[in-house]
């Protein structure tokens, strides 16, 4: 996103007329999201493959295009044309709503993350790091919706990607979905709590849910640095919440058959795989932006006008962890998985949040 | 438990800085084993004569029964093999076949051994029953009689 | 039957290997050994001949006898202890195995025999585990000679067991082979080298023991674990002999014998044994063919019988039934053979039925009353003529059996000699055979008639032509005879008669099953199935019938189907399919004869196969119950001279 070329177009449109000039606004970073999002669930199969290929000293996908770039086309291809085989017996209307609601909720959950600090254009605010207010001027905000309950919102809306789920296993008369689905809800909701109680730690120490106040107020310091175990409990309870391995027992291959979407064929997987590659990104993201100081620059002397830039390596670099770590452990056992969740993220989640409101109180 | 966790993790990041095994099979093929067991072939004397003389012991120690020998008696004046004897029919059900190499063993004139070939897949059924001109041994000299492929299948 | 039971032979007891066993005296070691259970080695004894032994394979320890007998050639006495499994017996052998290998050539790929040779059992199982001997150093001889177009000779292979010497001497009596030379440079060859010639050729590559004679059309065709075999009968004659058809890739390749004492005695003559040709013909009738009305048009063989039963009936309509005939062969089997009486019999309701041209009047079961086996204990046997050493060869074998080995009186007789003055030559006043062909069933009647009041104890046997020309007459598939030789009220025409009717206009329909050499070669026969407007053939080959059919169904050939045969002794034996018919093939005979006669509105009791049309003739024939297994029918009432 070449902020400068940006800048211009919007500046020949006008500044007068504020209502439509934000919808418009609003429609080109939609595309844009959707687009870059869904081009990056796309890729990040191919870096799946890719990096599984390395770790188990293969090559990968290498026949599609130059070195397999176009391998994600192929499998788009491929899945819109394979015949959508669905069981007897489903619940039709439920069966073919489930993964689009997989695939919305992954998008939806998207929209309140901020991946450049708020640029005023036309106004006398400046681009500094909390400068959310922009008198006078339009406040282009890097994010689809600005809402000053973000967080809230992403945290409501992953919940409701549990429904996609579960609507899936249910609606496809089939046993090993059924299973998955069951496994999947009872999995999702536990860490649900640990996620929860994971971020609260930086909203406590920024006292915002506004996830641009809560980059702001990283301004010098990470809160990983402040917030280590909130860290680490956010990104394990947040492969858990994307059903990756070691915690992707609703579909245990080995088990279940291939979990909740067991009956599902041609795009109707294809919309939950990219609502789970979208999950992926979306968690990585609130990661970066929770703990990592979202979009500003890695070290001081390197220049913070590349926030999405900064952003997207560090949404990138979790996204590695995260296949790494999916080809390094094996799958936990069912009820080792909600011991862990309960006995050992719950309960850590919960000291840091007496730990870190104690800290705040006393400041 | 961390110190297990991250041992895992330093195993599979080094693995992934290690240079991939990956031979890009059709276009680079790995020397094949200088007695590997791959597609039969049926070998000709120096001077273009089969060794095979249509004995059927190959067919006789075959354990699935896959090999099918039609023998024929030699004529003197132009002789597709040493001796009386010859095979006029000589077919290999490569499906079938199991590669056990029994065959190369029993035969008493080295005629049949396993070859290097083992890229046999075909759309066909029918072309996986090689016959005798798909396995002898190509000799350019040879001229058959009668214009017959090399004592081919008549 | 009539041979005085001889009295039970004074039994022997012995041990072999710790085993008693009790023999009739005069009985060799080596049958005691086979009665005991155990298994002694041999090359040049064979069942149906002298002993020699020249093979030394057989030797094994007797008592305290200081060296090793021959098993083949010594008689048991009681209390005698036998050992064949010592030490010294086993290197003995080992020793006589690397003897008999010392110059036998490495042919073992190239040689026919390869698989079924004793000579490689043997050796594995006896010899030693490695040859002392060089390759180079082997003594040659001729090598793939042919003997005759029949038989190859590979005077290498030969161990010199002097089988087939023996063979030529004892079972043919022509003594056509022979040892020549002395030394290593023994070999057995034709005398004089002259080309073999007699009709029983075949015989001497089954007791070759290994692969030094050979067939000629059996010649690199086969490895015995290629074949399959069914036990059948051969087609080649009324004799009987028993075979087995071995096949390969659903051809067959060739028959070998099975020792059946009451018939073949182990003997096939050349005719039988190499007319399976006739067995693997290409010119077959595969589809049902119709011309009823317009072009000929190929149809499935059921759709024929249903369109060939109309056409008949079409004509019974319009006609008398007088005016239809039926004309069988003596290829059937029995159970077509009755089927086609009860077609013709009972369904059309035609007197004129025939498998033959001549006719026979006064026919009775007592003109086959002698049996094969009994020809040996007849003190003389009258041969009429050469008919019937000629239509049935192996019966030669069994007469000169008679003659050298039981001392028996074979008088060969012109055909047309005088009875009267026969009686005289007879050597002995006892019981006399009477063999003759059935052309000359009359002169043998008067000869027997003559020897009868002279002599008293006559019997006759009478050979017919065809491989079941016995069984057709049995089940009456002949004018004015019934199943079982019941007369019958209204006589009909015989094959001769049919043919002449049909060619001067006077049949409107023919029913025929084919193909019947003898009328095939009879000018007759083409003229009058020309003449007749509706032919109904069944055949398995094309040929005459196959063109002037308007009706054409397609037949089995006796290798492709089952049934019951009966030889001219009277003997039932079962055939069996040794060539599998191909998927789709169209249904035996038996089943489109039946269909035929239920279409035209008759009742066939069983269902149309093999073995419940079997028990159908038993129920009409009561001689025919009680031959399972290959026994003869026993008609009643057939005591005394014919």
């Amino acid at each position: 996103m070449a902020g400068d070329g940006r800048r211009g177009v919007i500046l020949a449109i006008g500044s007068g007329i504020n209502v439509p000039l934000t919808l418009l606004i609003a429609l080109v970073k939609g595309v844009l999201l959707l687009v870059v999002l869904l081009t990056t669930a796309a890729y990040l199969v191919l870096a799946e493959r890719k990096v599984s290929a390395r770790i188990q000293l293969r090559i990968g996908p290498n026949r599609v295009g130059p070195g397999g770039f176009l391998q994600p086309a192929a499998d788009a291809v491929k899945l819109i044309f394979k015949e959508a085989a669905a069981p007897e017996g489903r619940d039709r209307l439920l069966f073919e709503l489930a993964p689009g609601l997989a695939a919305a909720m992954a998008l939806f959950a998207f929209a309140t993350i901020p991946i450049n600090q708020t640029i005023c254009i036309n106004g006398r605010g400046g681009a500094g790091p909390l400068s959310a207010a922009c008198p006078g001027g339009l406040a282009l905000h890097w994010d689809l919706a600005h809402l000053n309950i973000g967080l809230l919102f992403i945290l409501a809306i992953t919940s409701i990607g549990v429904y996609a789920i579960f609507i899936g296993g249910w609606a496809s008369n089939s046993k090993y979905a059924l299973l998955g689905a069951l496994r999947s809800s009872a999995q999702l909701i536990s860490y649900e709590m640990a996620v929860s109680f994971a971020v609260i730690g930086p909203v406590l120490l920024s006292g915002s849910l506004d996830l641009e106040r809560v980059v702001g107020a990283q301004h010098g310091l990470w809160f990983v640095f402040l917030q280590p175990l909130a860290f680490l409990l956010y990104l394990t309870a947040g492969l858990a919440e994307t059903n990756r391995l070691p915690f992707d027992l609703p579909e245990a291959e080995g088990e279940l058959g291939a979990g909740y979407h067991t009956e599902m064929a041609g795009m109707r997987f294809g919309m939950y795989f990219v609502g789970e590659y979208v999950n992926m990104v979306t968690v990585a993201a609130i990661a970066t932006t929770l703990f990592l100081g979202g979009w500003m620059a890695p070290l001081f002397f390197l220049p913070n006008w590349l926030g999405p830039i900064w952003f997207a390596a560090k949404v990138g670099l979790l996204i590695f962890v995260m296949l790494w770590i999916r080809w390094t452990y094996p799958r936990l056992r069912y009820d080792r998985l909600m011991q862990f969740g309960w006995k050992v993220l719950l309960p850590l989640g919960l000291a840091n949040i007496v730990v870190t409101a104690v800290f705040v109180a006393l400041r | 438990m961390f110190r297990e966790l991250i041992g895992g993790l330093r195993i599979t990041m080094q693995a992934m800085l290690r240079k991939p095994l990956t031979i890009q099979y059709p276009e680079e093929q790995r020397p094949v084993p200088p007695r590997a067991r791959g597609r039969h072939i049926l070998h000709r004397y120096d001077n273009g004569l089969e060794k095979c003389i249509g004995c059927e012991l190959c067919s006789g120690a075959c354990p699935v029964g896959c090999i099918y020998v039609l023998p024929a008696a030699n004529d003197p004046a132009h002789p597709v093999s040493p001796g009386e004897r010859f095979a006029e029919r000589y077919e290999i059900n490569l499906m079938r076949c199991i590669y056990c190499g029994y065959c190369a063993e029993a035969c008493p004139t080295e005629a049949i051994t396993l070859g290097p070939r083992l890229d046999l897949a075909d759309y066909k059924r029918e072309r996986l029953v090689a016959t005798k001109a798909d396995l002898l041994e190509a000799w350019p000299g040879f001229r058959p009689p009668g214009g017959a492929a090399g004592g081919g299948p008549r | 039957m009539s041979a005085a039971p001889s009295p039970p032979p004074e039994l022997v007891t012995l041990t072999v290997d710790g085993r008693a066993v009790s023999v009739p005296a005069g009985t060799l070691v080596w049958d005691a050994c086979e009665k005991a259970g155990v298994f002694v080695p041999v090359y040049c004894a064979h069942k149906k001949m002298d002993p020699v032994a020249v093979c030394r394979m057989c030797l094994i320890e007797v008592g305290t006898m200081p060296k090793l007998q021959p098993a083949c050639a010594t008689v048991v006495q009681a209390g005698m202890e036998v050992r064949t499994a010592t030490d010294r017996v086993q290197r003995f052998r080992q020793g006589n195995m690397e003897f008999l290998l010392l110059n036998h050539p490495l042919d073992c790929p190239v040689c026919d025999r390869g698989g079924e040779c004793d000579l490689q059992d043997f050796a594995q199982r006896y010899g030693p585990p490695r040859s002392r001997t060089a390759i180079t150093g082997k003594v040659h001889f001729d090598k793939a000679r042919p003997l005759s177009d029949r038989i190859m000779l590979d005077q290498e292979r030969c161990i010199l067991c002097w089988r087939c010497v023996r063979y030529c001497d004892e079972i043919t009596g022509d003594r056509a082979i022979v040892l020549q030379e002395r030394a290593v440079h023994t070999v057995v060859d034709t005398f004089e080298g002259r080309p073999l010639t007699g009709p029983f050729q075949g015989n001497l590559p089954e007791v070759c023991p290994v692969g030094a004679l050979t067939h000629t059309a059996y010649r690199f065709r086969s490895r015995p674990w290629d074949l399959q075999r069914t036990p059948s009968v051969c087609p080649g004659c009324s004799y009987g002999c028993t075979v087995g058809i071995d096949s390969r890739d659903n051809a067959v390749v060739r028959f070998v014998s099975q020792d059946n004492p009451d018939v073949d005695d182990s003997w096939l003559c050349d005719r039988g044994r190499y007319g399976f040709p006739e067995l693997n013909r290409q010119d077959r009738v595969l589809t049902a063919e119709l011309s009823l009305e317009g072009p000929v048009r190929a149809v499935g063989a059921l759709e024929a019988v249903g369109a060939a039963a109309r056409a008949l009936a079409g004509v019974l309509e319009r006609h008398d039934p007088d005016q239809v005939a039926c004309l069988g062969t003596p290829q059937m089997t029995n159970e077509e053979a009755f089927c086609l009486q009860w077609l013709g019999r009972d369904v059309i309701g035609t007197p004129h039925l025939d498998h033959q041209l001549e006719p026979w009047p006064d026919l009775a079961p007592d003109e086959f009353r002698l049996a094969i086996r009994e020809l040996e204990d007849c003190d003389t046997v009258v041969v009429l003529g050469e008919r019937p050493e000629a239509a049935t060869p192996v019966l030669t074998l069994r007469l000169y059996k008679a003659e050298r080995k039981r001392g028996r009186q074979v008088l060969r007789i012109a055909a047309d000699a005088d009875p009267t003055e026969l009686a005289g030559r007879v050597r002995d006043r006892g019981r006399v055979g009477v063999v003759a062909h059935e052309a000359d069933r009359d002169r043998a009647r008067a000869v027997a008639t003559a020897l009868a009041a002279a002599n008293g104890s006559v019997h006759r046997l009478t050979l017919t032509e065809g491989m079941n020309g016995r069984g057709c007459k049995d089940l009456g598939l002949l004018p004015g005879l019934g199943p079982g030789y019941r007369r019958l009220d209204r006589a009909g025409m015989h094959g001769r008669a049919i043919l002449a009717a049909a060619a001067e206009g006077r049949l409107r329909a023919l029913v025929v099953v084919g193909p019947n050499p003898e009328m095939e070669q009879d000018p007759a026969y083409e003229a009058a199935i020309a003449r007749v407007p509706l032919v109904v053939a069944l055949t398995p080959v094309r040929g005459l019938l196959s063109r002037h059919a308007q009706a054409l169904l397609p037949g089995r050939t006796m290798a492709e189907k089952q049934g019951t045969v009966t030889s001219s002794e009277g003997r039932v034996q079962r055939i069996r399919v040794a060539l599998q018919p191909r998927i789709g093939a169209p249904p035996p005979e038996l089943r489109l004869l039946v269909e035929l006669g239920r279409s035209l509105g008759g009742t066939w009791e069983s269902a149309p196969l093999a073995t419940p049309a079997f028990d159908v003739i038993c129920d009409a024939v009561p001689a025919y119950r009680g031959t399972r297994g290959g026994l003869r029918a026993a008609w009643p009432g057939t005591g005394g001279a014919a």
